[in-house]
């Protein structure tokens, strides 16, 4: 039986981990086809003819909806002050962010017009996240190349989704958050005041 | 020429100097950020240099965007890394990186029969830049305060005095001795901020008129690209990601 034993549980050990190591490849594999996909998708959109400005707004949130978790990057630009909002400051935050997030989207699509974007790597962050790295080129030659890396959100019961772009070390959704906390620190703490910039914010778009 | 260039950075030095020192720190639960203590003077700052930015840098650079031909303005930015390569070389051998300190010396050579405007290497792996603030660090040395420097825009109290020695200490002055020298070497500074401000056109005006907060946003900009730079400060040490820190913390709630 010991015999036995010694020969079986290396054999499992080893089925173990080549099926764990099989599946954290499929994981980074997702993770690299969703960004490539999303960049083919906005090369797409940005390139198309729109009626007006109701129509190319439509397309950003159709972006939005399709390959990023809006949920995730809501919760977390709003930092540790989102656990202590109400709920009606979270449905308030919720529907400005989105507002002003793909209303700047919308009016900056064109500084994207003949970029080419490709994945050149993804490595694994912990269970929950994957960053995808790729480069971002400009054919005409105009701007240099920069380095551009996705963070994908891959939670185990739910589909991938981008939670962050990260340009040169310089990650937007982190930005975004120390934005938003100073905003309330500044005012003693109150979320309602955030709420008030992006009112404004939304005002002038 | 240059000596009064110097005694302006040297002005400007103890004018923040006498700024900071008037000025009370805020405590560390009233600030937006723990790094900020002199937020209060610090935003002032930053207002006055976003107006000087309004009114003379931003249509300075723009109309150099739109006068100088794509490849002049290239030749430019060329021209401005290269000035920057003995720094470079110098920090880096401080810091003991020594091939990013010789790629710096075979670039600076090379690119040199062209004063820097003509990239001529064709490698394509290019030095890193490294400057006194960054072998500060290497040093351990305190990052100290924030601080938003009139006309320089805001960093650390270390990165500032590292930018203070680099000039001070740049070693092409010995290569540009005499009245055309100096020139050339006062010219540098301005023609470098405009033409960083051109390159960076879109994404500093992005900052400065589609911010919730431009102020706020422009220091976390600054310390993740800081927090980049000096994420490689010993070779092979493999140093934690700020940013993924943040991530690891929302994902464990």
């Amino acid at each position: 039986m010991g015999a036995i034993l010694r020969f079986v549980m290396p054999v499992l050990a080893a089925l173990w981990l080549s099926s764990t190591s099989a599946q954290a490849d499929a994981r980074l594999e997702t993770a690299k086809s969703l960004v490539s996909d999303m960049a083919i998708a906005v090369k797409e959109a940005v390139e198309a003819d729109y009626a007006d400005e109701a129509a190319r707004l439509a397309a950003v949130n159709d972006l939005l909806d399709r390959y990023f978790d809006f949920e995730g990057i809501t919760r977390f630009s709003a930092g540790r002050y989102w656990r202590a909002a109400t709920e009606a400051e979270k449905a308030d935050y919720t529907h400005l962010f989105r507002t002003v997030l793909t209303g700047l989207a919308a009016r900056q699509f064109d500084q994207l017009k003949g970029l080419d974007y490709t994945v050149t790597d993804a490595v694994s962050k912990g269970d929950r996240l994957v960053l995808v790295t790729g480069t971002m080129s400009d054919p005409s030659g105009t701007n240099p190349d920069a380095i551009v890396s996705w963070r994908v959100a891959t939670p185990a019961d739910k589909e991938q989704r981008i939670i962050d772009v990260e340009i040169e070390n310089i990650s937007m959704l982190i930005t975004q958050q120390q934005e938003n906390t100073a905003i309330i620190r500044k005012n003693g703490g109150q979320f309602s005041a955030l709420i008030d910039v992006l009112k404004k914010s939304a005002q002038d778009l | 020429m240059r000596r009064q260039l110097r005694a302006l950075t040297t002005l400007t030095m103890i004018l923040c100097a006498a700024c900071l020192g008037a000025c009370t720190s805020l405590p560390v639960d009233e600030r937006s950020d723990a790094r900020d203590p002199y937020e209060e003077t610090n935003r002032k700052i930053f207002a006055f240099n976003m107006a000087a930015d309004s009114y003379v840098l931003e249509p300075v650079a723009s109309g150099y965007r739109s006068a100088a031909p794509q490849p002049v303005q290239t030749a430019v930015s060329n021209h401005v890394n290269w000035v920057s390569l003995p720094s470079t070389a110098v920090n880096s051998t401080l810091q003991g990186k020594f091939e990013n300190a010789a790629l710096a010396v075979l670039h600076f050579a090379v690119n040199g029969l062209t004063l820097g405007f003509a990239n001529l290497t064709e490698d394509d792996v290019q030095p890193t830049q490294e400057d006194f603030g960054q072998t500060l660090a290497a040093a351990n040395v305190p990052e100290g305060a924030y601080i938003e420097v009139p006309l320089l825009g805001g960093q650390s109290v270390r990165a500032f005095s590292g930018r203070v020695v680099d000039f001070v200490l740049n070693p092409l002055s010995a290569l540009q001795a005499g009245q055309v020298g100096e020139t050339v070497q006062t010219a540098q500074m301005p023609v470098g901020i405009v033409s960083t401000r051109a390159q960076y056109f879109d994404q500093i005006n992005e900052v400065k008129y589609n911010s919730l907060d431009p102020y706020a946003r422009t220091r976390s900009v600054y310390y993740q690209r800081r927090e980049g730079l000096l994420s490689d400060r010993l070779p092979g040490q493999i140093v934690a990601d700020a940013n993924d820190d943040a991530f690891d913390e929302f994902f464990g709630d």
